[in-house]
């Protein structure tokens, strides 16, 4: 079992193609990893997108379901946290979420921003990148309590 | 021309990896590029759809006033139509994409909704996609 090793670099020494071969690969190995990990790169960071724009959206409408801006702030971060949380995109330090509203009566628009910061692949160099999608909601003019 | 030889000849040398490593970068490129695009047309779809049904919604809220005073889910098609379209073109005009249609029929109230996507990489072409979404109004329970 010992020759092996001695007898393969044996070989190599004497192979003259080796050089180039080995060369090439030592060029070509790395980049076929680094191209593997730019794609999985794009695609989680376009998975991450679609998600917070979701989480916006969710956001949106439990903040609308709200009487007032403290719960509906309330509302809004918990509905994105558990949007994200569900579909397994990690944001670093948790999202932040952002509500306003034109007014807090039937008829209003609750706007609700969420910020995500979305983790890079560290292999390529890639960094941490800053996500954000925001998502309109109209409050209800009628809403039945109970049955 | 003298290159061109130069890497056919040399089958194993560094002529060989540089006409590999450029084929690679553009393939790499490329594919990225199709990556990128696609998910931006996806996501614009599938945000589309969700201002489409937001939209909807703020139309049939428009609706309500008037159906529950008279006692029905139904309404002078025409003024409806007017009060829902407004409804919803404000929303529209906030969130992205363009209105293209509200329509009501009887309590249901229909919007299309459509934004346009320009690809950054020039390998597939820009596409528009187009989204409705319906919401009604009804009454639930007895109100006095």
């Amino acid at each position: 079992m010992r020759r092996g090793p001695r007898r393969l670099a044996r070989r190599l020494r004497g192979d003259r193609r080796g050089a180039a071969d080995v060369a090439a690969l030592i060029v070509i190995v790395p980049l076929a990893f680094g191209a593997v990990l730019l794609f999985i790169y794009v695609g989680r960071q376009g998975t991450a997108r679609e998600e917070v724009t979701h989480a916006a959206a969710v956001a949106a409408r439990a903040a609308s379901m709200e009487r007032n801006a403290g719960s509906a702030q309330a509302a809004a971060v918990a509905a994105a946290s558990r949007t994200l949380a569900g579909s397994g995109t990690a944001c670093a330090g948790g999202p932040s979420v952002a509500v306003s509203a034109s007014e807090w009566s039937a008829g209003g628009v609750v706007t609700v921003s969420v910020t995500c910061q979305a983790e890079g692949v560290t292999e390529i160099g890639a960094p941490t990148r800053t996500l954000s999608a925001s998502a309109r909601a109209t409050i209800d003019h009628f809403v039945l309590y109970g049955d | 021309m003298g290159a061109l030889h130069r890497i056919r000849d040399d089958e194993r040398g560094a002529g060989y990896l540089a006409a590999f490593i450029v084929l690679f970068s553009v393939l790499l490129i490329a594919g990225v590029g199709i990556l990128v695009d696609s998910a931006r047309i996806l996501a614009a779809d599938r945000e589309c759809s969700s201002i489409a049904m937001e939209a909807a919604r703020a139309g049939a809220n428009a609706l309500d006033g008037e159906l529950l005073r008279d006692g029905m889910v139904t309404a002078n098609p025409a003024q409806a139509q007017a009060t829902a379209a407004a409804a919803a073109g404000a929303f529209v005009s906030h969130a992205g994409g363009s209105l293209q249609s509200v329509a009501v029929s009887g309590n249901r109230v229909t919007v299309v909704v459509t934004a346009s996507v320009d690809p950054w990489f020039p390998l597939i072409s820009g596409r528009t996609v187009s989204k409705s979404a319906t919401a009604s109004a009804e009454r639930e329970g007895v109100w006095r």
